[in-house]
């Protein structure tokens, strides 16, 4: 029901601890509002899912905002919630966020959280909780964007706060995401994603307004801070399949954690891409170290410390991030390892570089 | 620390004779506490419970891996098996209409229900009814996350049929229908504290090495925290951060000297961070 490779679906952790006692399964307990019982994407989901438990609730906040929640546990065996979505749809794009030169960017959000528990995700400082909230009246988003495209046309990320690839054998979100964009030529939408979910992607129409958006980190560090998602060979398959299909396809540099060996593993990161990648097709590459906003940041050294998020970052007007000369240091060392890939104007940087180093 | 919440003496058995509990003085119900668990007996009804719940938590101060269980016999209508228990995962209060919500996280033996709270004896339920569940929760949650705040409720009867008086449940049998359930009970909330994950702290080791950085730079609450942080790092980084402060010390040449004044405590504490980021 979701993946992270081909077909594969990763396992969570479940195994019993001392004293016998073990988690619930994944996706075995679901809350279901009152109201998006009248959608049929509710009913096909609850089929999907075989629940042990579907408990009717009156609104997803109920569930989702309580206090005090132990979202780290909740991310080894999250619950589904399946809820309606209410205005606002659209929200403008984060500061911290590149928007690739466009002009009027957006995201939006129609699954909250994601199957996957990478440690430094911004998501565990942004939600109190670790399940999975699902929005099944996606025609109110679509009707919202349609008002707006009238005005003027848009680039929207509509797997920022999950991994809607990921989930698309559970959801089938991205169908119906393509089937509005390919009605809507003067729409943008940016799918991201950690997984390898090869089957629903090649699934789905090739559309020139449909960028799937992959993130890539060196295997070492994917495989000690990024739980549950595909490897880099998985992922950069994933990739090297889109691109073959003739989709448009932007690799995600970002965020480039910094560790004592940071050019050891991202010179090997790089080498493998341009070994395993023709390069010159992707669409774009993105290119940012990690940064973060300080009320996040706080949240999640509270809840979960770990080895990126403890790291003594630079306060810049609210947003964490490495030093500035750090920063410079390794999106530069970036730079020069994509030179010659493809053209520097389709690299993006999440800071400016000083002239000539790219 | 297990904190067990029942509202009459016979709930309460199983408990006192699985520990050994002294009495404690109260306003309101009655308490009894050991080295491993707090027993609040509450008396019938919301009002009781929440208030004797509330003096509880302000007495006995709650720990971040403490587990509030709320056992109790409870109406049912048909359909739920006399003296089966159930894991509560849903309460609704009558009067007010508000739903709450225990988060069970651990996989369970025992069936699930929705309970709903009456301030009285509920003649007809439509689902798992008593008359302190929504009153628990709400009072307990103030000092307990959602996953570590349980309920279990044994069916005891079926509501009364019209025209028939309600049956009545001696207290044995009240004593005998929580007791077989008891241990089942026990061991799934004890099992479960195995699963919260640990407190993130500093190791004994990093802990002495934070005092001891903090009293030579003379710090300050925020250089305080700003240390602990930094060593917490080190500690993640290297899994012992007391060797890179000492290689530190060395070179600044502090190593065995006496506390700084706070200004250049505030000097060196920069160069500390500097260090931590090679």
């Amino acid at each position: 029901m979701y993946s992270n490779d081909s077909g594969n679906t990763a396992s969570f952790n479940s195994s019993p601890a001392a004293g016998g006692a073990s988690l619930r399964r994944a996706f075995s307990r679901v809350y279901v509002e009152e109201t998006a019982y009248a959608y049929p994407r509710t009913e096909r989901i609850l089929e999907k899912l075989s629940a042990d438990t579907v408990i009717k609730i009156r609104d997803y906040k109920n569930i989702f905002n309580r206090p005090n929640q132990a979202a780290a546990l909740q991310k080894r065996a999250p619950a589904v919630i399946l809820a309606v979505l209410k205005p606002p749809f659209l929200y403008p794009g984060a500061a911290v966020c590149q928007d690739f030169g466009e002009r009027h960017f957006y995201y939006t959000s129609c699954v909250m959280n994601c199957p996957y528990d990478c440690e430094y995700c911004y998501l565990q400082g942004m939600y109190p909780s670790g399940d999975i909230v699902i929005f099944v009246n996606l025609e109110d988003i679509f009707t919202e964007i349609t008002k707006v495209l009238t005005k003027h046309p848009l680039y929207v990320c509509i797997s920022f706060d999950t991994d809607l690839p990921a989930l698309e054998g559970l959801t089938g979100f991205l169908k119906d995401w393509a089937e509005f964009a390919r009605n809507n030529p003067s729409l943008l939408l940016e799918v991201r994603t950690k997984s390898a979910a090869i089957q629903a992607i090649s699934a789905l129409p090739v559309l020139p307004n449909m960028i799937l958006a992959v993130t890539v980190s060196p295997e070492p560090l994917r495989s000690r801070f990024e739980h549950r998602t595909a490897s880099l060979s998985d992922r950069l398959k994933l990739v090297r399949t889109a691109l073959l299909e003739g989709r448009p396809v932007r690799l995600c540099f970002d965020p480039m954690i910094w560790t004592p060996d940071f050019e050891t593993l991202y010179g090997e990161l790089f080498q493998t891409v341009r070994e395993q990648l023709p390069a010159g097709k992707l669409r774009d590459v993105s290119v940012g170290t990690f940064r973060i906003s300080a009320e996040y940041l706080k949240r999640m050294r509270k809840n979960r410390p770990c080895l990126v998020t403890a790291y003594p970052y630079t306060n810049q007007d609210g947003i964490y991030g490495y030093e500035p000369e750090r920063v410079q240091a390794m999106l530069g060392f970036a730079a020069k390892q994509l030179e010659g890939m493809l053209p520097k104007e389709k690299i993006f940087f999440s800071e400016d570089l000083p002239k000539g180093v790219l | 620390m297990l904190w067990f919440f029942t509202a009459i003496q016979p709930e309460a058995v199983p408990v006192l004779k699985t520990f050994s509990m002294e009495r404690e003085p109260s306003l309101f119900g009655t308490f009894y506490r050991s080295k491993e668990a707090v027993l609040v007996i509450s008396g019938s009804g919301p009002v009781s419970m929440a208030a004797a719940a509330a003096e509880a938590l302000s007495r006995f101060p709650a720990g971040p891996a403490d587990i509030a269980v709320n056992l109790g016999i409870c109406g049912a209508p048909a359909g739920y098996p006399y003296a089966q228990c159930y894991r509560i995962h849903k309460i609704t209060d009558a009067s007010s209409g508000r739903d709450f919500y225990p988060d069970l996280l651990a996989a369970s033996d025992f069936g699930e229900a929705a309970l709903i709270t009456h301030s009285a004896p509920c003649a007809s339920p439509a689902t798992l009814a008593d008359m302190e569940g929504s009153a628990f929760f709400e009072t307990v949650a103030k000092a307990f996350s959602p996953d570590r705040i349980f309920l279990y409720k044994i069916v005891s009867d079926h509501g009364i049929e019209a025209g028939k008086t309600a049956p009545s449940l001696t207290p044995q049998t009240v004593t005998e229908l929580i007791g077989n359930a008891f241990g089942g009970i026990l061991k799934e909330v004890t099992a479960y504290t195995a699963l919260l994950p640990e407190e993130p702290a500093l190791n004994h080791e990093t802990e002495a090495g934070a005092e001891a950085l903090c009293t030579l730079l003379d710090a300050s609450v925020t250089m305080r925290n700003d240390i602990r942080k930094m060593l917490l790092y080190l500690q993640l980084r290297d899994g012992n951060a007391t060797e890179a402060v000492q290689r530190f010390l060395l070179a600044e040449g502090l190593d065995g000297q006496k506390p700084l004044r706070r200004k250049e405590g505030k000097l060196v504490l920069e160069r500390f961070r500097q260090y931590c980021l090679l």
